[in-house]
């Protein structure tokens, strides 16, 4: 294996451990991340409920 | 020219919030520190702020056009109700009242005031709460009881005076 490709996986995993210790332990969601969630979900009821009225 | 009429609804929401007295739960729970704000962010959460804090924040104005020249507005908003309140270091440390209770009291002192007059002194046809969110996956802040109550206001005006 050429030193290249050694230095090339190595990065690579590296990314990858990165990656898993994000997915791991996300930050902690904010007022502001918790408020915007909370309008996401008033918003596809809003729409459901008009789906079902035009049904 | 006078405020426009989704104006007037905000505005008479956040006065009618108010006017709430709390006198330990025999009629409301809590008196609030009321604010109109733009959105919920973390200066909202003040710690030196002592009562429990009520946010009134504006969301969309859907409107309809009927042939008579009258519009109908649903103006809709959110309340976001927020009190001090440290969780136990164990689930199992009881505290009393418990998370969701503070909450509920919050969503409670609310609701009643509004239903108290639901056409904001002749503003409004209507006004709902169409959603109370105490979920922890929304509502969850190290130190705060929130709770988010969406609602919407209905009023109808002529096209010449919105």
């Amino acid at each position: 294996m050429s030193d290249d490709l050694k230095k090339l996986i190595s990065i690579l995993i590296e990314e990858i451990r990165m990656l898993r210790h994000q997915l791991d332990a996300p930050g902690e969601d904010t007022i502001s991340d918790k408020f915007a969630k909370y309008r996401e979900n008033v918003r596809r009821m809003r729409l459901k409920k008009a789906a079902e009225e035009e049904s | 020219m006078a405020e426009s009429r989704v104006e007037q609804i905000i505005s008479a929401i956040k006065t009618k919030l108010e006017t709430i007295v709390g006198d330990g739960g025999t009629t409301y729970w809590h008196t609030y520190h009321v604010i109109r704000y733009h959105a919920m962010t973390a200066e909202i959460l003040d710690p030196s702020i002592e009562r429990p804090i009520a946010v009134v924040i504006p969301d969309v104005v859907e409107s309809e056009e009927d042939t008579n020249r009258q519009i109908r507005k649903f103006v809709r908003f959110d309340i976001v109700g927020t009190k001090k309140h440290q969780l136990p270091a164990r689930p199992f440390d009881a505290t009393a009242p418990n998370r969701w209770i503070v909450q509920n009291r919050i969503a409670q002192d609310v609701e009643k005031k509004l239903r108290e007059d639901v056409t904001l002194g002749g503003l409004t046809d209507n006004l709902e709460i169409t959603l109370t969110d105490e979920t922890a996956e929304t509502t969850y802040i190290d130190g705060w009881a929130t709770v988010m109550m969406n609602c919407v206001a209905q009023t109808v005006h002529s096209a010449s005076t919105p």
